[in-house]
């Protein structure tokens, strides 16, 4: 491949590239397929996590927790800053295929904070929590998920920065905005999965 | 114009030429000395060594085996303490099961992969190197943990409350959980690397259907690792957090669920066993058909026996705890899969035997392996179609009788294709054939020794011998039976012996291979033996499954092997779609690299510091992690992929 | 160079019936027995521990009902998996037959059957649908002959 070539490549447009991707003739670059399979693999961990907490409170056969269901004000709050950064980021994605001047910092940029904004708020939770690590199994439980969960927002959140610096930086273009699908998948993947904890462990003690 | 049934646009064809080789060579090679070893992400360097290293283990576990023979050669033996024979039965596990059958096969896949489907390299070749360090840094973590005495001492399969904190208060089961949560990391970004490759990097033509059926047995086997093997490494973080942290997971009588340990445990082991078995099937599938000069009967058959028996083995995992108490009817469903699941694995041994019933069989030492593993197999299978039955299980459970069968199926589908593999592609890797007057010997000691040694241990159990007892009483009438299988593994164990005495030996004067000396019809005998860093001079085009047999198969010119595709101006190989493989990129793979190898340190850091409890350690390693993530996915200067149509106007 | 000799098609296309049979429907032969196997199979064990988890001594009728309802519905996809593979394993006979009606030796027929990955997805469907079938019916029949929770 020439320089020329790969240049010219690298400049063309992104929406440019969706649609040539819909006619079939352009594949994905490799890191594309990857991230699935590392979402498959990660979904998998959560899956098994949940269940073995089913299975605990199935067996306990008492109400988990004990002392009652826990305060929903903080968690909540967790939650609206992660859907909110989630959507920043698919704002962005979606302004790459469809604007003629895509907005990529900005979009990335309010994922970040709400994204970090979100951590801040389980450290303070997970701060308060583990101590009580060995109280009860629920106890356990419970720092477990949200521990794992905050280590995977952390990744997410790396990497995001790290997309937000490539993309001031300029080196975010053409085919090479494929980078924003496959840190945008991972982190979608993250909410959901911090989604389905909430469910789990914040409104299910309500609804029971 | 292009015609509806031809594949999509592509560069001319063109015959490989030695300016071509030279450019491709510059291009594409390793940097000498010690540099290249640790910055190499050549696919046949990685699947040399994790062969070789796999091979190390293997000895390793096939010497602590042999210790425990000797103590157990007669009844009342005092040459090892209970300790150390509880150290050695489960390093044994753990070393054959973890350390060997898994990461050889990965050897195997690694080495032939690209050169099965015409590639330049793996669809990730930096992720290949890391999945090697890692695997190398968690083996020797578990070792080190024997090496200082403190190795674990619960069995492989490591069941709580024996190996809860209250147990059993001393490191060795932290380094066992700490060493398996790294081990999965290098299980899980090679199995993904597979599956990925598989998707990506096939040479153009080369659809789903005309696949070698060892890339389907790796292919199942990747998908199941991807899924199964977060179950273990969660359950071994949870044991871990019950030991050093005090929580309630698996401990008895305070909410903790012992159960859920074993549950978590086979919901990965019994999808784990048949990965580390459906690959070496997948050697047996495509070696025979070269020693019966036939193409294998029923492809489709068996490529999808493979996917089928993986699916049901996720169903299977309690056949495993039929003993714990679970309710009849929720067992009965459990044995019902796992008696089903005989008629796939039944499928692929038909096919077999009709294959050389059908071909022309030549009786090379490969085609002994081959011939041998299909006769354990179904000894195996029939043993574990019996404990399948709840009653009969409950009867057999835990005796020597389920040591025989799980002896069966691993050396039987694992160890004997795997030998079998050595004797029908060393000479692709090193260039010289291994001596077969020898492979013979190697094979009959191997395959009578091994019978000798485990069929006794049947009718052990049937007596109602206990497994993992370091002793027995001379009036249990066991003594017989046990000093005729150690002599059977000693046996065994020259057979091995002479294995590696016969690939010493030919890697210096075995006759010179050439590329295809078996004529055999698959992509990877196309090219020189040993294969040079690029594999290929021309990228191949695919239009039959033999694409080297297709004049004697009536099907002459379908596929395009002496002419292909020169993609010399980087390090560059085709990137094709996932069913029929229709060329849409090209692809730009990285060359040399430290990162592979600085990540495995990193995180090897990690897990030390986990182990030590010297918390800044992990988390400065921790943050090592990530800095090298960063370099090495930041967007290189050219685009990694550029889109055929431009390609081809070049 | 002109572009109809550099866009090169040097190979037959591994699928010429590709066209001919939807790849939704082909993917639901060779995938819908399995999956469905694996929900069922979930699902019948998830009740059966629940129903055995109180102090019973076997399943209530309902509950019984309820496995025998599951592994039905279970069983009847299957057989619609089987069924549309076998459509498409005869539908598209004609692919790959010039190849087959060429050939001279009797190996390239056992070889090549299921040439062309249309027909190789119908033949694999037909087998997975089969074997998954046949594991419903084994799990119907444990349902029907072990009615005791074991204790």
């Amino acid at each position: 491949m020439s320089d020329a070539v790969a240049l010219k490549m690298a400049e063309s447009d992104p929406a440019a590239i969706a649609a040539r991707r819909k006619q079939a003739i352009l594949g994905r670059v490799s890191g594309w397929y990857g991230v699935w399979f590392i979402i498959m693999t990660e979904g998998s961990l959560f899956a098994y996590l949940l269940f073995s907490y089913y299975y605990c409170l199935a067996q306990a056969g008492v109400k988990w927790p004990v002392s009652g269901p826990p305060p929903l004000t903080l968690a909540a709050m967790s939650t609206l800053l992660l859907v909110a950064s989630s959507a920043a980021l698919a704002w962005s994605q979606w302004s790459l295929v469809k604007e003629a001047k895509p907005r990529l910092v900005p979009g990335v940029g309010l994922a970040v904070i709400f994204g970090s904004l979100f951590l801040m708020l389980q450290a303070l939770d997970l701060a308060k929590k583990a101590p009580a690590i060995s109280a009860s199994t629920y106890d356990s439980f419970y720092v477990l998920l949200a521990g794992l969960d905050f280590l995977h927002v952390a990744a997410g959140i790396i990497a995001l920065v790290a997309l937000c610096a490539w993309a001031i930086d300029g080196r975010i273009i053409g085919i090479r905005t494929t980078y924003v699908s496959i840190i945008a998948a991972y982190w979608h993947f993250v909410v959901a999965v911090w989604l389905s904890i909430f469910a789990t462990m914040f409104l299910l003690p309500y609804a029971s | 114009m292009q015609s509806q049934d031809r594949l999509t646009a592509l560069p001319p064809l063109v015959a490989p030429s030695p300016e071509l080789a030279a450019r491709l060579q510059a291009l594409w090679e390793t940097a000498p000395g010690l540099r290249g070893f640790f910055m190499s992400v050549d696919h046949k360097e990685i699947g040399i060594r994790y062969i070789v290293t796999a091979f190390a283990f293997l000895i390793l576990g096939g010497c602590e085996a042999l210790l425990m023979r000797l103590q157990l050669a007669g009844p009342n033996m005092r040459l090892l303490t209970p300790e150390q024979y509880d150290e050695l039965f489960t390093m044994h596990g753990i070393s054959m099961i973890f350390l060997y059958a898994m990461p050889v096969l990965s050897g195997f896949s690694n080495y032939l992969w690209p050169l099965l489907f015409g590639a330049r390299d793996m669809a990730f070749p930096r992720v290949n190197a890391l999945s090697y360090w890692t695997f190398l840094f968690a083996g020797l973590f578990i070792y080190a943990a024997f090496i200082m005495g403190v190795a674990p001492n619960a069995g492989w399969f490591n069941y709580v409350p024996y190996t809860g904190k209250a147990a059993n208060p001393g490191i060795n089961i932290d380094f066992y959980a700490l060493g398996m949560i790294f081990l999965g990391i290098s299980t899980t970004v090679g199995s993904i690397n597979f599956v990925v490759t598989l998707m990506r990097t096939r040479a153009p033509g080369m659809s789903i259907n005309r696949m070698p059926v060892m890339v389907w047995g790796t292919l199942t086997a990747s998908l199941a690792n991807i899924l199964v093997v977060p179950s273990v490494s969660l359950a071994f973080l949870m044991l871990w957090l019950d030991r050093n942290f005090g929580t309630h997971f698996f401990t008895v009588g305070d909410g903790g669920q012992p159960v859920l340990w074993q549950h978590l445990f086979w919901m990965f082991g019994h999808p784990w066993v048949y990965a580390i078995v459906l690959p070496a099937m997948g050697f047996v599938s495509d070696g025979l058909p070269i020693f019966c000069r036939r193409p294998l009967v029923g492809y489709t058959l068996v490529a999808l026996s493979t996917v089928a028996t993986m699916a049901l083995g996720f169903g299977v995992w309690v056949h495993h705890m039929f003993a714990t108490g679970i309710s009849d009817v929720a067992l009965s469903f459990f044995s019902g899969a796992s008696l089903v699941i005989t008629v796939p694995s039944a499928i692929a041994v038909f096919c077999w035997i009709a294959t050389i019933w059908a071909g022309r069989p030549i009786a090379t030492a490969a085609f002994h392996f081959y011939a041998g593993m299909i006769a354990l197999f179904v000894i195996g299978g029939v043993s574990g179609f019996m404990t399948a039955s709840v009653p009969v299980d409950w009867q057999l459970t835990d005796t020597y009788f389920v040591v025989a069968h799980i002896h069966y199926v691993l050396i039987g589908i694992n160890v004997f294709p795997v030998i079998g593999a050595f004797y029908t592609w060393f000479p692709k890797m090193s260039g010289r054939m291994l001596d077969e007057r020898l492979g013979k010997w190697n094979f009959w000691l191997m395959f009578i020794g091994f019978n000798l040694g485990f069929f006794p241990m049947h009718i052990s159990g049937l007596l109602g011998m206990p497994r993992r007892i370091y002793t027995y009483s001379p009036d249990m009438g066991w003594s017989t039976l046990n000093l005729i299988t150690t002599l059977g593994s000693f046996l065994f164990a020259i057979g091995v012996l002479l294995f590696i005495v016969n690939v010493v030996v030919s890697l210096r004067r075995g006759a010179v291979a050439g590329p295809n000396p078996w004529d055999a019809g698959t992509l990877e005998w196309a090219t020189s033996s040993p294969p040079p860093p690029y594999n290929f001079t021309v990228i191949p085009e695919v239009g039959s499954r033999h694409p080297l047999w297709e004049d004697r198969l009536g099907d002459a010119g379908a596929s395009s092997v002496a002419r292909g595709f020169a993609f010399d101006e980087g390090r560059e190989t085709l990137g094709t779609s996932m069913l029929d493989s229709e060329p849409d990129s090209v692809l730009r793979m990285p060359g040399d690299s430290w990162l592979p190898f600085l990540l495995g340190l990193a995180t090897t850091f990690v897990f030390i510091g986990m182990l030590i409890h010297v918390w800044w350690l992990a988390g400065m390693a921790l943050i090592a992690c990530a800095v090298v993530l960063i370099f090495w996915l930041q967007p290189d200067s050219l685009p990694p992929l550029i889109p055929i149509e431009e390609a081809s106007h070049v | 160079m002109a572009q109809d000799e550099t866009i090169g098609s040097h190979a037959e296309h591994p699928a010429p019936a590709r066209h001919e049979v939807d790849i939704g429907l082909l993917a639901f032969g060779l995938m819908g027995a399995p999956v469905i196997w694996g929900v069922h199979f979930l699902a019948n064990v998830t009740i059966a521990s629940r129903a055995c988890a109180s102090t019973e001594m076997s399943p209530s009728a309902s509950t019984h009902a309820a496995l025998l309802v599951i592994d039905a519905v279970a069983a009847l996809v299957a057989l619609a998996a089987l069924y549309v593979s076998m459509q498409a394993w005869g539908s598209t006979r004609h692919e790959g037959a010039d190849t087959r009606a060429s050939s001279t030796t009797p190996e390239h027929h056992a070889a090549e059957v299921g040439e062309g990955r249309t027909r190789f997805i119908a033949l694999g469907g037909i087998m997975m649908s089969t074997v998954f079938f046949i594991a419903i019916l084994f799990d119907t029949f444990a349902a029907i002959v072990v009615t005791s929770c074991g204790k």
